[in-house]
C-alpha cells in the first residue's frame, strides 16, 4: 500500500542541460542582460543609428560631397538646391562640406574633452574615496574650488590666451576638460564610499590584496555603470560648451572650423541666409540630441527603475 | 476550496462570523517578460481575534496576497477572486471607497521599519494622521491620541519621543511605533508583513510581544506573515503554507507542526535545527529552489523539489482539501499516505 | 544651524582666494595689449604710453599686481578699467541688468519644472510624460546661443511680417524712455520676453527631468505605501507625502546650478545686445583689463558661495535627516 518510498534515485535530479538559476530562469550575465534591455529600448536604438549615420557622414566628410571645404565654387549665396544640399556661402564655399568638416572637429574635440574628463574625474573620486581620511578632504576640497569657480568665465579666460591662434583646437579640449571633471568625481567617490564597506571587499582584503588590486579589479567595474553613462552625456555637453566659447569669439581657430564657429558665424546672417545658420545648428543639435538618448537609454539599461514585485 | 471542516471551530468566538473571508485569490502581474502569476487560486479565513500566520519562501506570494486584500498592489497587477470583511465584499472597490476601510478596519505593518515611515515627519505626526484620517478631531486631540498609543507600546518617554523624526529611533522603537500606528483606530484585523525580519533576533521576540499586546489592546485577529516557522509557532493558533502562490497547507498550528500532512512542510520542518537533536545530525535542506513564476511547473508546483514524487504529481494539481485533525487541509495527492506512513519531523 | 553656516562660509573664503589668485595670474598673463588702443591714437608718444604703463602698474611684476589689488579689495576699492571708469559701479550696474534675467528666467523655470516634472511622474508612460520627456531633450541638446539666435531671429520676423515691434530683439529696455515707474518697468519686462524665453525652455528642460525622476522615486517609496495602507486619500499622499519629499533634492539642484544659469544668462545677453555682466567680459577679456576680469569673478564666485550655502541651508531644513542632533 505505502509505496511512497523515495523514489531510487534519492535526490531528485536539476534538469540536465540548461543553466537554471533560483527562478528557473537561464541565468544571464550582467552585461548580456544590460545590451538585450539597451536593445530594446526603441528610442536608445534608433538615435544611436541615426547618431552612427551622421558620424559616418561627418567622417567620410568630403568623399561624399565631391566638394573640397576650401574649394570656391561660383555660387554664392545659394540657398540650399540640388547641387549644393545646404547651400553655399558669402565666397561659395559648399555648406554642406563645412558642416561635415566642423561636425568632425567638433565631434573629436567632444570625444577627448570626455576621454580626459573621465579619467581625471574616476581617478580623484576613486582616490578620495577610497583612502578617505586626509587625502579626501584635500582632493574634494580642489573639486569644490573648482566648481565654486563660475566655469564660463574661467573658460573664456583660459581660452582667451589661445584666441585666434591657428591649431588651438586641442588646447580649447584641454581647457573645457579641465572643468568637466567634477561631477563624475563626486559620482565616483560617492560609489567608492558605499561600496568599500561592502563584504566582498573586506573579503578581498582578507585574502590579502592590495589597494590598487581592489580599486582596479574590484571596486571600479562595479562603479563602471555611472561612469560610462557620464562619459556619454559628457560628449553632448562638450560640443554644447565649445559651440559656447565659439560664439564668444574664444573657441576654435581659423583654418580649423567646429559647427560652433559655423552656427556664430551664420548667426549674423540668420534673417537673410537662413541656412547659414539654421543648417549648422540642426546638424549639431541632432547630434547631440542622438547622444543624449542613447546615453539616457544607457542609464535605463543598467539600472531599470520599474516597480518591484515583492512577494 | 471551502469545504466546511467537521469538528469545533477555531480559537476566539466560537461561533463568530469570520472577520474576514479570502476565496480563490488570484492576482498576475503584467510584466514585459510575460504575466507573471504571484498568487494562484488562494482560499483562507480569519476569524476575529485569531492568529494566522502566512508562512513561505520569498516568491511564494504571501505578502501579495494581503497586499491585494488591502487593495495596495499596483496598477499592473490583476487580481480577482473574492475577500470578505464581515460580509461585505471589498475585493474591486473603487479606491475612495476602499480608503475607509484601510487603516480603520484593516490595518498593515510592514517589513522595514525605517523606510515605512516618511523621513520629513514626525513620528507623533504621523499617527496622528492615521487618526485624523478616518476621525474628525483636533490636531492637538490627535497628538495626544498619539503619545497615548506610543505609551501602549512601551516607548519610552512618549511624549518627547512623538516629536522626533524616524531617524532619530531604533529599529525595534520604529517597529513599536509603526505597530502604534496601526491600532489607532481599532482595527478588526492587523496585517503584520515580515514584522521581525529586518530586526535584530533580540528585538524580535519584544516584537512579537508588543503585537500580542496590541492585540489584545484593540480586540483584533492578526494576520502574520513570515518565513519563519519559529514565529509562527509561538503565536499563530492558525497557519497556512504557500508555495509557488498556491496554499498547500492550512490548519491548526499545532496540527501542521506535530503532523504536517504535505511534503514541503515536512521538509521546512526538517530543515530548522533542533535543540533537543541527538548527537550531531546533518541539517536536512530540501533540494532544488523555488520555481519561477513566470512558468510554474505543471501539476503540483512543489513536485520537482518533491521526494516522494509520482507521476501524477507533475499531471494533475492537487487541491487542497481536508485531510484530518481539526480543519487541516492539504494540497498533496497523497496526504494520507503520509499520515499513513506516520512521517515526522525527526 | 549658526555654526555650521559659519564653518561653511570659512571653507569657503579660502576657495573664493584661492580660484581669484589663479585668475589674475591668468588673465595677466594672457598676453593681449592693454595699451594697443592708447598706441594706435596719432600723435601719442613713447612717454605717454609708459606713463599710462605705470599708471595700470603693467610694469610690476604679477604678484606684486595681485598683492595691491588684495589691498584694495579690502579696502572696498575695485579698481579702475582700463577705460578709466570706476569698477564698482560699473560691475553693480551691469549686474542688476543681468541679474534681472537671471531672477526672473529662474523663478519661471522651477515653477514649470516642479509642474512638468510632477504631472510626468503621476502619469508615467503617458502621453504627456513622452512628450515632456522628448521636448526636454531637444531643448537641453541645443546651444544656449543657438536657441537665442533662433528667437531673435522669429521675432525678428515676426515684427517684420506684422509691420509692428511685438517683440523687443536688442538691448534691455528702450533708451530714454519717458515714463513713470510702471511705463519704465513694462518696457523692461517686454525686452525680457524673449531672452528669459531662451533660458527658461533650456533651464526648464534639465530641471523637469530631475523633478520627475525625485518625483519616481519618492512614489516608489515605502512610506507612501504605509500612507496609503493608513487610508490616506491618494491626493494627499501625493501632495503631503509625496511632494514634501521630491522637491528637497530639486530645490537644492536648483541653487547650485545657479552658476550654470549666470553662464547661460551671459550668453543670452550677448545675442540680444544687452549691456550686462557678458558684454562687461568679453570686452575686458579681449583687452586683458585686470581689474574689470578679477571684479566680475570675484563677485560671480561669491554669488555662487552664497547660493551654495543657501542650498545647504534648505536643504537642512526641509530634510530633517541631514540636521545635526
Amino acid at each position: 500500500m505505502a509505496d511512497l518510498a523515495p523514489a531510487p534515485v534519492g535526490v531528485p535530479e536539476l534538469p540536465v542541460g540548461d543553466q537554471l538559476d533560483e527562478f528557473g530562469a537561464e541565468a544571464e550575465s550582467q552585461s548580456r542582460r544590460i545590451v538585450r534591455r539597451f536593445v530594446h529600448h526603441r528610442l536608445a536604438m534608433a538615435s544611436l543609428v541615426v547618431l552612427l549615420v551622421l558620424m559616418t557622414a561627418s567622417f567620410l566628410g568630403e568623399t561624399i560631397t565631391s566638394y573640397r571645404y576650401d574649394e570656391l565654387t561660383p555660387d554664392t549665396n545659394q540657398p540650399p538646391s540640388s547641387k549644393h544640399w545646404f547651400g553655399t556661402d558669402f565666397i561659395g564655399h559648399d555648406m554642406f562640406t563645412l558642416v561635415l568638416r566642423g561636425a568632425r572637429r567638433s565631434i573629436l574635440v567632444a570625444l577627448i574633452v570626455a576621454a580626459l574628463a573621465t579619467s581625471f574625474g574616476a581617478t580623484v573620486g576613486a582616490l578620495a574615496g577610497y583612502y578617505r581620511g586626509l587625502l579626501d578632504t584635500v582632493l574634494m576640497r580642489v573639486t569644490d574650488l573648482f566648481l565654486t569657480i563660475p566655469s564660463l568665465a574661467v573658460l573664456l579666460v583660459l581660452a582667451s590666451r589661445y584666441r585666434g591662434q591657428s591649431g588651438n583646437w586641442m588646447a580649447i579640449a584641454l581647457v573645457i576638460a579641465a572643468f568637466a571633471w567634477m561631477p563624475l568625481a563626486r559620482v565616483v567617490r560617492g560609489m567608492f564610499l558605499s561600496l568599500r564597506e561592502r563584504e566582498f571587499v573586506e573579503a578581498a582584503r582578507a585574502l590579502g590584496a592590495s589597494d590598487s588590486r581592489i580599486i582596479l579589479r574590484h571596486l571600479l567595474p562595479n562603479s563602471l555603470a555611472p561612469i560610462i553613462v557620464n562619459a556619454t552625456l559628457l560628449v553632448a555637453a562638450a560640443i554644447l560648451i565649445e559651440t559656447a566659447l565659439s560664439f564668444l569669439g574664444f573657441g576654435i581657430a581659423p583654418p580649423d572650423t567646429s559647427l560652433g564657429r559655423l552656427v556664430a558665424e551664420g548667426s549674423n546672417a540668420s534673417y537673410t541666409r537662413p541656412w547659414m545658420f539654421y543648417l549648422p545648428g540642426l546638424w549639431l543639435m541632432l547630434i547631440c540630441l542622438c547622444i543624449n538618448f542613447v546615453g539616457d537609454g544607457l542609464r535605463d539599461a543598467i539600472d531599470p527603475r520599474d516597480a518591484r514585485v515583492r512577494a | 476550496m471551502s469545504g466546511e471542516a467537521p469538528g469545533p471551530g477555531p480559537s476566539g468566538g466560537a461561533s463568530a462570523e469570520p472577520v474576514l473571508v479570502v476565496e480563490d485569490l488570484t492576482v498576475d502581474f503584467a510584466t514585459p517578460d510575460g504575466p507573471v502569476h504571484a498568487v494562484r487560486g488562494v482560499s483562507f479565513t480569519v476569524d476575529a481575534e485569531a492568529v494566522v500566520g502566512i508562512v513561505g519562501e520569498s516568491g511564494s506570494g504571501k505578502s501579495v496576497t494581503m497586499m491585494a486584500v488591502m487593495g495596495l498592489l499596483p496598477r499592473t497587477a490583476t487580481v480577482k477572486g473574492s475577500v470578505r470583511f464581515r460580509g461585505e465584499e471589498i475585493l474591486g472597490l473603487p479606491d475612495k471607497q476602499l480608503r475607509r476601510y484601510r487603516g480603520r478596519k484593516l490595518a498593515m505593518i510592514f517589513q522595514d521599519p525605517l523606510t515605512s515611515l516618511n523621513p520629513v515627519f514626525t513620528v507623533g505626526a504621523q499617527i496622528a494622521e492615521a487618526i485624523r484620517v478616518h476621525n474628525d478631531v483636533k490636531r492637538s486631540a490627535a497628538m495626544e491620541r498619539a503619545v497615548e498609543l506610543l505609551d501602549l507600546v512601551g516607548i519610552p518617554n512618549a511624549a518627547k519621543r512623538a516629536r522626533q523624526y524616524p531617524h532619530e529611533f531604533s529599529g525595534g522603537m520604529r517597529q513599536r511605533a509603526m505597530i502604534a500606528m496601526s491600532i489607532a483606530n481599532d482595527p478588526d484585523v492587523l496585517i503584520a508583513d515580515e514584522p521581525t525580519t529586518a530586526l535584530d533576533v533580540t528585538i524580535q521576540a519584544q516584537i512579537l510581544d508588543v503585537l500580542e499586546r496590541a492585540q489584545q489592546a484593540v480586540s483584533s485577529a492578526i494576520v502574520l506573515i513570515t518565513h519563519d516557522l519559529g514565529v509562527v509557532a509561538g503565536v499563530a493558533d492558525r497557519v497556512m503554507v504557500m508555495y509557488a502562490g498556491r496554499a498547500v497547507e492550512q490548519g491548526l498550528v499545532d496540527d501542521v507542526f506535530l503532523r504536517p500532512r504535505h511534503p514541503y512542510t515536512l521538509g521546512l520542518l526538517e530543515s530548522l535545527p533542533r535543540l533537543d537533536a541527538e548527537g550531531q545530525e546533518r541539517l536536512t535542506p530540501i533540494v532544488g529552489a523555488p520555481p519561477s513564476l513566470l512558468h510554474p511547473p505543471t501539476g503540483c508546483p512543489f513536485h520537482p523539489r518533491c521526494r516522494f514524487v509520482r507521476e501524477m504529481c507533475s499531471e494533475v494539481i492537487p487541491e487542497l482539501r481536508f485531510v484530518g485533525g481539526l480543519g487541516q487541509r492539504s494540497a498533496c495527492h497523497y496526504a494520507e499516505e503520509l499520515e499513513a506512513l506516520e512521517v515526522e519531523p525527526t | 544651524m549658526l555654526a555650521f553656516t559659519l564653518r561653511r562660509l570659512a571653507v569657503s573664503i579660502p576657495v573664493v582666494i584661492a580660484s581669484s589668485f589663479i585668475v589674475f595670474v591668468l588673465v595677466a598673463t594672457a598676453g593681449g595689449d592693454p595699451l594697443a588702443d592708447l598706441r594706435l591714437r596719432p600723435g601719442v608718444t613713447e612717454e605717454v604710453i609708459e606713463l599710462r604703463r605705470q599708471q595700470l602698474n603693467l610694469d610690476k611684476p604679477v604678484l606684486e599686481r595681485y598683492g595691491i589689488w588684495v589691498k584694495d579689495v579690502v579696502r572696498g576699492d575695485l579698481g579702475r578699467s582700463f577705460t578709466n571708469e570706476e569698477v564698482r559701479p560699473l560691475l553693480f550696474r551691469r549686474l542688476g541688468v543681468t541679474l534681472r534675467l537671471v531672477v526672473f528666467a529662474t523663478l519661471v523655470s522651477v515653477l514649470l519644472a516642479m509642474v512638468i516634472g510632477v504631472v510626468a511622474a503621476v502619469k508615467q508612460y503617458s502621453r504627456f510624460d513622452y512628450a515632456a520627456t522628448f521636448l526636454a531633450f531637444v531643448f537641453f541638446s541645443m546651444p544656449v546661443f543657438w536657441l537665442a539666435a533662433v528667437l531673435r531671429d522669429v521675432g525678428i520676423r515676426v515684427n517684420r511680417r506684422l509691420g509692428e515691434r511685438v517683440f523687443f530683439v536688442a538691448g534691455e529696455q528702450t533708451p530714454n524712455l519717458a515714463g513713470g515707474f510702471f511705463t519704465v518697468w513694462a518696457d523692461r519686462i517686454g525686452h525680457l520676453i524673449l531672452p528669459s524665453l531662451t533660458l527658461v525652455l533650456i533651464q526648464m528642460a534639465a530641471w523637469s527631468r530631475f523633478q520627475r525622476a525625485s518625483m519616481l522615486e519618492v512614489l516608489n517609496a515605502d512610506y507612501i505605501r504605509t500612507a496609503r495602507a493608513k487610508g490616506v486619500s491618494s491626493a494627499r499622499v501625493l501632495f503631503r507625502h509625496g511632494l514634501r519629499n521630491a522637491l528637497i533634492p530639486v530645490v537644492t539642484v536648483v541653487a547650485i546650478d545657479f552658476g550654470l544659469v549666470l553662464g547661460g544668462a551671459v550668453i543670452t545677453e550677448t545675442v540680444f545686445g544687452w549691456a550686462g555682466m557678458g558684454r562687461l567680459l568679453v570686452d575686458a577679456l579681449g583687452v586683458g583689463d585686470v581689474n574689470v576680469v578679477q571684479a566680475w569673478l570675484l563677485v560671480t564666485a561669491m554669488m555662487v558661495v552664497v547660493f551654495n550655502l543657501v542650498a545647504d541651508l534648505l536643504y537642512g531644513f526641509l530634510d530633517p535627516r541631514t540636521r545635526r542632533g
